[in-house]
């Protein structure tokens, strides 16, 4: 099964680009320079949540980017050009471009028992649970991005190795590594025997010209996305040649243990994904859904109107404990209890049908099934997104011309009113996708059965309650972007 | 990866399973839509208070039958508010002022079957982006259409990927 596969390194000018030690920073920078622009506006702009360009780019813009375009057909190309890690490495690195051998910081190295996505899994559901607020407040979106830009990512540079911040900390790496994996895109090494045999191992260890892989990757293992940031340091370093950035249609990421099996899957990646998956439901909910008690819960803070200027704002709000309490056990138990334990429900079908005795162990079936959520719940995010963009994306036309509240109409597009888009289709559109989500999923739960089971027939009946798990996912998605989004009532 | 053995016995059993999956997808559908389609009546007119607050809508379902003549009358219990109704394009608010209606009313036909979100259009507020609730216009053809949709879709995907292409 020779799958298709184009290494775009072999186009003379994109190799040349990519092995500039200046690529790095050209694409970074204005990236870089659009969210400190956005940090002033979360401050100095409107206060009023859909009138604010931070607000308004971080959770419409960004998001519905990452989820529809960036990832799915980029893999970690968002990460190649992230702003957030961009202070610290410079600084790390002591130069915007060059290849310094002294490095700034203590230079610690990351600990072992944390070598997981726990961490990233924790961060992402800190977000969640300040979601509500998150999404409506700018000086809570300020707040996050003073936090994520300049002085959490600048903390762990300065402290730890390499990018320790990216591969164990950020909060989005942890669904940007899960979602990369079904990308049409892939950094592999062109001929693994060619690795083994080369003692020289720059990629890793760090070269005249380039820094040792940051992300901690080994390029010869290499066999997922998931976490190989795309920054070009190993096409530098390499000076045999070897690595490839390939376009690929297909792919096993999902299917193979890390690292060629060097790795053990744990049950961070699993994890993930049964956070990701529940939070696209209960997100939808809280944005759309009908149920007014989840959105008051869900509003964490107490203000009611807008003040002048940021400071009043956020002194006129106070953290309301027991919505708190409420929201966030909504958000950790069900991502943390409810849906592993449905899951782990399912998988016990699976293995009963499967045969109890000489197939493979339930924790092995529940780690290798749970990667069929990866296309199930992506594809539900992409409803999620594509709904938002187009319902309230007119708002950032507007806020893009005064972006500080200065009064300003930089491109005459300030009184463009909130207009939403094609509502009469969208319903449509989000169900061609979630049914296509359906049968991706359904592709990958049997790839995942073939490479576990060594007979059809014990493959086939393992599969089914995991069929019928997707189905009853896709229905409650269906439920909610085009039903009432509500347990029908006699 | 391994290869299975198919023959004959085979072949019979991919046909009998597939007659099977096809079969109960064929059934599981007909039970969804039939479900869907139970709420049919002649079309009346309905009329509907709907109460606005910070940042909710009572009742936040609204459930017409197609053909109906909805008329919807906005009222805010607190600060001003309105209304859109997503896929109908209608809109109306209620803006509190000296002299102004505690008061605006939509009038439609509901010729379009489906769930349909409403929301709110006067900043009313930090969570006034998120105030919404669903029209449901029964029978909600799409949202049954998709069900059985994706009923089908399993079935058909479960037969080309598990029993004809393993
Ligand atoms: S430097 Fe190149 S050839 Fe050597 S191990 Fe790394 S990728 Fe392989
Ligand atoms: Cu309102």
């Amino acid at each position: 099964m020779a799958r298709f596969k184009y290494d775009l390194l072999k186009i003379p000018l994109l190799k040349k680009i990519v092995m500039s030690r200046s690529f790095q920073f050209i694409v970074i920078f204005p990236n870089f320079v659009v969210f400190i622009v956005l940090l002033a506006s979360a401050f100095v702009g409107s206060p009023v949540g859909n009138h604010n360009l931070a607000v308004l780019v971080v959770w419409i813009l960004w998001w519905a980017a990452l989820m529809l375009v960036l990832t799915p057909l980029g893999g970690r190309l968002w990460c190649m050009i992230c702003p957030m890690p961009a202070i610290g490495e410079w600084l790390q690195r002591k130069t915007f471009t060059r290849k310094n051998d002294k490095q700034l910081g203590l230079q610690r190295n990351w600990p072992k028992k944390l070598d997981n996505i726990w961490l990233q899994n924790f961060a992402f559901l800190i977000v969640s649970t300040f979601i509500g607020v998150l999404t409506t407040r700018p000086w809570a979106t300020g707040i996050m991005l003073v936090l994520l830009v300049i002085i959490l990512p600048t903390l762990f540079f300065l402290l730890f190795k390499r990018r320790v911040w990216c591969r164990y900390i950020c909060p989005v790496s942890g669904f940007i590594g899960l979602y990369s994996m079904v990308a049409p895109i892939e950094l592999r090494v062109k001929d693994r025997e060619v690795c083994l045999k080369h003692a020289g191992k720059e990629c890793y260890r760090g070269g005249p010209n380039a820094y040792g892989c940051p992300w901690y990757e080994f390029p010869q293992n290499l066999n997922r996305n998931a976490y190989c940031g795309l920054c070009m340091e190993c096409v530098k370093a390499c000076p045999l040649d070897n690595i490839a950035l390939n376009i690929r249609i297909g792919g096993d990421d999902l299917y193979v243990e890390p690292w060629h099996g060097l790795k053990k899957k744990g049950l961070d990646e699993p994890f993930k994904a049964f956070i990701m998956s529940t939070l696209a439901i209960i997100y939808a909910y809280i944005f759309t859904g009908p149920y007014p008690w989840l959105k008051d819960v869900a509003n964490i803070f107490n203000g009611e109107t807008f003040s002048k200027n940021f400071i009043d704002n956020i002194l006129m709000e106070t953290l309301i404990p027991d919505r708190l309490l409420t929201f966030g056990g909504i958000v950790w138990f069900s991502t943390l209890v409810l849906m592993p334990t449905i899951f782990a429900l399912f998988t016990l079908l699976s293995k009963a049908l499967a045969g109890w005795r000489d197939t493979q162990s339930f924790k092995k079936m529940f780690i290798n099934y749970s990667y069929m959520l990866v296309p199930l719940s992506l594809t539900a995010w992409m409803a999620f997104a594509i709904y938002i963009l187009l319902i309230n994306g007119t708002y950032i036309l507007a806020a893009v011309s005064d972006p500080f509240n200065y009064g300003w109409d930089l491109l005459g597009t300030k009184h463009i009113p909130w207009t939403p888009i094609a509502t009469g289709i969208l319903p449509y559109i989000q169900g061609g996708i979630i049914l296509l989500g359906l049968i991706w999923t359904i592709n990958t739960i049997k790839n995942i059965s073939k490479h576990m089971f060594d007979t059809r027939s014990r493959a086939l009946r393992a599969s089914l309650p995991m069929v019928i798990l997707a189905l009853l996912y896709t229905f409650l998605v269906l439920n909610i972007w085009l039903g009432p989004g509500v347990v029908p009532s006699g | 990866m391994t290869n299975y053995k198919s023959g004959r016995k085979g072949f019979y059993r991919r046909v009998f399973f597939t007659i099977i999956v096809l079969i109960s997808a064929i059934l599981v559908s007909k039970t969804v839509s039939i479900y869907g389609q139970s709420a049919g009546s002649s079309p009346t007119e309905r009329y509907i208070e709907l109460h606005a607050r910070q940042w909710a809508f009572e009742p936040n379902v609204i459930e017409v039958n197609q053909g109906d003549t909805v008329i919807i009358n906005l009222v805010s219990d607190d600060v001003s508010h309105g209304f859109y109704l997503e896929g109908y394009n209608l809109e109306a608010k209620v803006v509190l002022e000296e002299g102004a209606p505690n008061s605006a009313t939509v009038e439609f036909v509901a010729d379009k079957p489906g769930v349909y979100t409403f929301r709110c259009t006067v900043n009313c507020g930090p969570f006034h982006p998120f105030m919404t609730g669903k029209l449901v216009v029964n029978p909600p053809t799409p949202f049954y259409g998709g069900m059985s949709l994706s009923v089908i879709a399993l079935a058909v995907f479960v037969i080309v990927f598990f029993i004809w292409r393993w």
